[in-house]
């Protein structure tokens, strides 16, 4: 069967991951790619775990992948990295956008927050890295374009999707009045994966 | 030109393609956004209705004029809908009429998992499964032209993953259709008993023809692979079939009700094993056997949430799936929570601080049953919370006048209604809180009768709550900010003593709605002793820091909940000055 590039953005509603996987799968219809995008509205939105899983290739049939087969986790807060883990192929890559946000369970001391998360991410993902994407989304004047900040991150591994499809999927899908401010996103986000690679490097 | 649509979006369009003219609704997850975005089409009149049952009789009384509507509706609003449904399968259509039922296996936002496909078969209508969001545009025009060429109503069925998932879609242009003027007709259209025996035999007579006419549809594919494994399946399952069994021979079914016997039996004798791929119950399996056809589904398949790729596959190749069996430990779960600053915070709350039993109902508060809070005891339909606090008084008195049922505005114009009205004919002693939030908040902000405007935007007239339910009888109604702990507390104490049923009205806009930002308060250190009662609120900007509390600055929208409960005196506004 044809390579299909499983994709999965995770972390807690209000986040902006329904944008970002809108972004991401019209980047990938934008490069001529069959895509399939998987997202869960309603209560899941109240402030819990959600996900958006991403599909691309030259045909794809089911809207969601299992554990094992993501090739890419994109995560947008720590437990909810540890959560998703499993998702990730052997070689798959894990970004993260390092913010710490409590659960109900763990800020009412129902359950407590694991304190050494960062440490089993490295342990379990060899091919883990680490953002301060909030912090660098409040310097570009709002902290909630990190969710496209980190698109530029990961566009930077997808290879096969070509800068102008990121940019035609930014002008389609973001209103006018919020279209800088994202484009700068994205284009920090790129520069910061590029820095990264040079530390790995 | 292709556009990548969800199943929803890609329904609406299909309506719009096939020259639907009549679209309404009630929100419900996963089939909301079908009407919110028909609407973009001028050509459709798209309305909501205040409940399922309504929505389709308006579409039944449009068929019936001539045009062709589409209703849509989560599964268990059938169930409220279910009454016009089974009987318009007797009268048939004038235009067509198709109703999307959108399920929810796995239960992502539902109270249960049912699988309504049964319906199509106990109101013997034909049911339509698309398997994405090419198939949910175009099996709309089909259905229509179903509905029309057999005088009947069409189901379209989607699933969660059908409705929420994106996939490519080509569109097409409006093409129009002549519509069939009203015609007296009193024996298609007045069901009594004399009218209704020769329909039932045209219902009967309808589903052999369709039988005999999906053989030539088109609708159902065989693609034949290797014949060792013979797979029937439909919706989203065929995509985790294609998946998880390239190799196998399918037979897909587009119409999954009725069965065609003479193409299962085909595929039947042209595979060696012949298995049913489906999700929740044995649908498609159970008829199949009846047919005297021997095929393996459930014994192997969940009947339970939702399938995928990986259960597929693990069906058929256990062995494969050795290397998933560790269990990673059980992390701290992430259930949703009502946001910062939610008026229902404060209405449950003040509920819980009085030590009464509280019905609960549809809606955003139902996260109010979940701890810390715990404030609500029951959740079973839209509607049920005030029927359920009557009843509990009557199995024992010392629940009267100690019980409060909770119901959203939407939800309490659904069919709340009747059940208050039942409260007041039968002098029960409960005390009904509206928690109204001027909006449809769980499904995305919706409008509906009370809020004075329309699906299209238009102004239109807001129902008075309280003078609706005066209407119904009710004498004792007031109207309370719950924001004003005090004074909320003091209102239901008032109405609980009251003697008969009694409505307290707990009036604050959704949060989400007003997005108005105060500001935000601390906690001030030098003055918490640790007691954790404001924790007891559930506030998600309010947590556990050492052994004292702290408050999120960037959540916290200043709705000041928190420093009525707080015994110390701890908690401040940012800006004033600390003691």
């Amino acid at each position: 069967m044809p390579k299909v590039t499983n994709i999965a953005l995770v972390g807690v509603g209000g986040q902006g991951i329904i944008l970002a996987g809108k972004v991401l799968a019209q980047a990938a219809v934008n490069a001529g790619f069959d895509v399939k995008l998987a997202e869960i509205h309603g209560m899941a939105q109240r402030g819990g775990s959600v996900i958006t899983q991403v599909r691309f290739g030259e045909q794809v049939f089911a809207p969601t992948f299992g554990n094992g087969t993501a090739d890419y986790l994109v995560a947008f807060e720590r437990l909810e990295a540890l959560r998703h883990l499993p998702l990730l192929a052997e070689q798959g890559v894990l970004l993260l956008s390092d913010t710490l946000l409590q659960p109900i369970t763990t800020a009412t001391g129902m359950a407590a927050y694991p304190r050494n998360i960062i440490e089993q991410l490295k342990e379990k993902c060899p091919r883990f890295a680490s953002f301060s994407a909030e912090y660098a989304a409040e310097k570009l004047g709002n902290p909630k374009v990190a969710n496209i900040l980190m698109l530029g991150i990961l566009s930077t591994y997808l290879s096969d999707i070509p800068e102008t499809a990121w940019q035609e999927a930014l002008d389609q899908l973001i209103p006018e009045k919020y279209l800088a401010i994202n484009k700068e996103a994205f284009a920090t986000g790129v520069g910061l994966a590029a820095q990264q690679n040079e530390v790995a490097g | 030109m292709k556009v990548l649509l969800s199943g929803n979006e890609a329904i609406s369009r299909g309506a719009y393609e096939a020259n639907v003219s009549v679209a309404t609704a009630y929100p419900g997850t996963p089939s909301t956004e079908i009407l919110e975005t028909i609407r973009q089409y001028p050509e459709i009149k798209a309305q909501w209705a205040p409940n399922e049952k309504v929505a389709l009789e308006v579409a039944i009384g449009a068929s019936l004029g001539g045009a062709r509507s589409l209703v849509a509706m989560k599964h268990v609003g059938l169930n409220v809908a279910a009454d016009p449904f089974l009987t318009l399968s007797y009268t048939g259509v004038g235009g067509g009429l198709v109703l999307v039922s959108a399920d929810d296996p796995g239960m992502h936002s539902s109270q249960n998992e049912q699988d309504n496909r049964h319906y199509a078969r106990l109101a013997k209508v034909p049911l339509l499964e698309p398997a994405n969001s090419q198939e949910a545009k175009d099996f709309v025009g089909i259905a229509l032209q179903i509905s029309e060429q057999f005088d009947t109503p069409v189901m379209l069925r989607t699933t969660t993953r059908i409705s929420h998932s994106k996939s490519l879609v080509e569109l097409g242009e409006r093409r129009w259709s002549a519509q069939v003027p009203f015609e007296k007709d009193p024996a298609k259209w007045v069901m009594v008993p004399a009218h209704a025996k020769f329909r039932h035999l045209f219902v009967e007579a309808r589903l052999e023809d369709l039988a005999e006419w999906i053989w030539r549809s088109g609708l159902n594919t065989y693609e034949f692979n290797d014949r060792s494994i013979g797979i029937i399946t439909s919706g989203v399952a065929y995509q985790y079939v294609k998946e998880a069994l390239p190799e196998a021979s399918i037979l897909k079914l587009g119409i999954a009700y009725p069965l065609c016997p003479k193409q299962i039996r085909i595929f039947a004798n042209e595979v060696e094993k012949l298995y049913v791929v489906e999700e929740l119950d044995p649908f498609l399996e159970e008829q199949i056997r009846m047919l005297g056809i021997e095929v393996i589904g459930k014994e192997i398949i969940p009947k339970t949430g939702e399938l995928s790729t990986e259960i597929v596959r693990k069906a058929f190749y256990p062995e494969d799936y050795e290397l998933f069996t560790d269990r990673p430990k059980p992390l701290p779960k992430r259930p949703p929570v009502l946001c910062a600053g939610c008026p229902h915070r404060a209405s449950i709350y003040g509920l819980k601080r009085l030590g009464i039993r509280v019905t609960g109902d549809i809606g955003c508060y139902t996260l109010g049953a979940l701890p810390p809070l715990s404030g609500i005891d029951s959740c079973v339909c839209m509607g049920a919370s005030i029927g359920m606090a009557e009843g509990l008084t009557l199995a024992d008195p010392k629940y009267a006048g100690n019980t409060v049922a909770v119901i959203g505005d939407s939800t309490f114009l659904h069919t709340g209604i009747q059940g208050l009205l039942d409260a007041v004919y039968n002098k029960a002693r409960i005390t009904v809180v509206i928690l109204d939030n001027r909006t449809t908040a769980m499904t995305g902000h919706q409008d509906h009768p009370g809020t004075g405007v329309t699906l299209s935007g238009e102004r239109t007239k807001a129902v008075n709550l309280s003078k609706l339910v005066e209407a119904l009888g009710v004498e004792f109604v007031a109207v309370v900010d719950p924001l004003n702990q005090e004074k909320f507390k003091a209102t239901v104490e008032e109405a609980l003593a009251f003697d008969g049923p009694a409505v307290v009205i707990s009036r604050h806009p959704c949060i989400l709605k007003v997005r108005k930002k105060q500001d935000p308060y601390y906690i001030d250190p030098a003055q918490c002793t640790g007691c954790h009662a404001c924790i007891q609120i559930g506030c998600p900007a309010i947590s556990v820091a050492g052994c004292h509390n702290a408050i999120n600055q960037a959540s916290c929208i200043g709705c000041g909940l928190c420093v009525q409960i707080c015994p110390e005196g701890a908690i401040k506004k940012v800006g004033e000055a600390s003691a």
